[in-house]
């Protein structure tokens, strides 16, 4: 076996083809443009399709198209495309059309975006959320599998770092299996075959009174699907020395791997600190944080924002135990999101301070 | 174990492709990579920095690296936030046909070579190469990656339109080969 040097954007690329991927669409932005790039230089050789959409609207509804015709499809940008596309993955819901949305963020401004999602209506998507290149192969075959098992679209997040950063894989041999097309999927057989299909976010069906659709009677099922899969996915997280640590820090994406080295600097030098990295964003891993933190005397919530990802873990915790925000905020000029400050030194050094604060306030009388 | 190599100069240095360059020989000797680059919008003048981690098993470090075991400066002006990831079993090749002494730490704490790295590759009839002659010698003193896997990634590492660069390539790092023993070993065991 051999291995290669390449580069996060094309480890997406190659993961989401690997996930039988057949259909991309997307307009190009930094740092999501070499995951189209890639895309497109991956995807013809295997049958596949991938447009550069004129805009991310198209790409978006390119890819509902492709879904609703059973194939496995994912458009990506960076949040500033998600958010023009947002109100047809909110349509999408409705529809039971699953795909994959990649977001390569710049920082992680767009927490609220991809968990609360920037759509009308009431609809959620299963956010996953890799720490790097090496996750990216695992959680986007999850994402597949999540958008065609509920048909929703699954939202997956990385950052400038993931997409830019190289690692040597493996070249691997084998062939990805493409799963059949789903039943429900549209096959082109038109109205009075007796074999036509209907897929819109107002329906499956429409009433033999001539009334049209049963409005009520939709979004009542598409509330109670949302409901089944909010509870049927197990979101996952990565536990860090959280067994005894009194001061855990709760970190996603790359910033993670940024926490988890603090994490081990300090441990090095006696402090009992911990890390929970949540894999799953939507639906949060609310109980894994709460029992990960119950001897905790403090959680520091570490992204790379002004405070998003925060307000799941204080709902997990439910005022058990204080929580702070220590966010490495990215100011830098290309604001993709890789300041100077995002650094381990710094992040090593405000935990220092954390510690400190809270070895006075323990002395105190 | 896990060795973190960190490289600086600016833009046109050649920064990224000695990078690249060690990555590549690294895997060559069957080792994990990671590499993480930084460069500012300029083609020439602006920062680049670049983060390798060379490893025996799977990485977990961040993809800037908090603290480095050795260190490539091509240029002193974006270097001050490097020196201080290295630490007392640290070397630094310093490229001193360009950095500026004063720029440099006064008590580095660390081991800091000094090559005129420039000076050898403009006499090889290559200064674009000076970048090469410098991990060159980096390799020479640790053994970071085999020296014919090192030579060898000189090729590998060049897309095909630059091809033509390669025998230079080669004879830069071979010059910086050339200098020096192994004083500083960056493994247990020689790769084989």
């Amino acid at each position: 076996m051999s291995t290669r040097l390449v580069e996060g954007s094309e480890v997406v690329a190659d993961a989401m083809v690997r996930a039988g991927c057949r259909f991309f669409a997307g307009y190009p932005m930094t740092p999501f443009t070499e995951v189209l790039e890639h895309m497109a230089e991956l995807l013809p050789p295997v049958g596949g399709v991938c447009v550069n959409a004129e805009s991310e609207l198209e790409a978006v509804g390119m890819v509902w198209g492709a879904a609703a015709a059973g194939s496995r499809a994912a458009t990506g940008s960076t949040g500033q495309g998600l958010s023009l596309m947002q109100e047809s993955i909110a349509e999408a819901t409705l529809a039971g059309i699953g795909f994959v949305v990649v977001n390569m963020a710049r920082g992680q401004g767009d927490y609220f975006q991809s968990t609360r999602g920037g759509g009308h209506g009431d609809y959620r998507t299963p956010v996953l959320a890799p720490s790097g290149p090496s996750e990216v192969i695992d959680v986007m075959a999850e994402a597949f599998d999540l958008a065609e098992r509920w048909r929703n679209p699954v939202v997956v997040v990385g950052d400038y770092y993931l997409a830019h950063t190289w690692v040597d894989v493996d070249i691997l041999d084998s062939d990805p299996v493409v799963p059949p097309a789903p039943e429900w999927a549209l096959d082109g057989s038109s109205g009075g075959s007796g074999a036509a299909k209907l897929l819109s976010f107002l329906g499956t069906s429409k009433q033999r009174d001539g009334v049209g659709y049963d409005l009520a009677a939709h979004y009542e099922h598409c509330a109670q699907r949302r409901n089944e899969m909010a509870a049927g996915i197990a979101p996952r997280v990565e536990l860090l020395h959280t067994d005894d640590a009194d001061v855990v820090l709760v970190a996603y994406g790359t910033m993670a791997r940024y926490a988890g080295a603090a994490v081990e600097i300090l441990r090095s030098e006696g402090h009992r600190v911990g890390m929970i990295r949540p894999i799953t964003l939507w639906p949060f891993p609310a109980d894994a944080v709460r029992e990960a933190t119950r001897c905790a005397q403090t959680i520091a919530v570490y992204e790379n924002n002004a405070g998003q990802m925060i307000d799941d873990v204080r709902l997990a915790v439910l005022g058990n135990c204080p929580v702070v925000g220590i966010n490495g905020f990215a100011t830098d000029s290309s604001a993709f999101g890789i300041a100077p400050d995002v650094t381990v030194e710094q992040l090593t050094s405000t935990m220092r301070e954390l510690l400190d604060t809270l070895e006075t306030e323990a002395s105190v009388p | 174990m896990q060795r973190e190599v960190v490289f600086t100069g600016i833009g046109g240095q050649g920064v990224q492709l000695a990078a690249r360059t060690l990555a590549e020989a690294a895997m060559a000797d069957r080792r994990r990579v990671q590499l993480f680059a930084s460069y500012g919008g300029m083609m020439r003048g602006g920062n680049s920095d670049s983060f390798l981690v060379i490893s025996d098993g799977p990485i977990t470090a961040p993809p800037v690296v908090g603290s480095a075991w050795a260190a490539a400066i091509l240029h002193h002006e974006h270097a001050g936030e490097l020196w201080p990831k290295l630490g007392a079993e640290s070397i630094a090749a310093v490229n001193s046909s360009v950095v500026d002494p004063a720029r440099c730490p006064v008590e580095p704490g660390f081991d800091l070579v000094e090559i005129p790295a420039l000076d050898i590759a403009t006499e090889l009839g290559s200064p674009v190469a000076a970048s090469l002659v410098l991990v060159g010698a980096l390799v020479a003193r640790t053994n970071l990656v085999s020296a014919d896997a090192l030579l060898d990634s000189a090729a590998s590492v060049l897309p095909s339109y630059r091809a033509s660069a390669a025998a230079a390539n080669r004879a830069a790092l071979q010059a910086g080969l050339d200098l020096g023993e192994v004083t500083h070993p960056a493994w247990d065991l020689v790769a084989t």
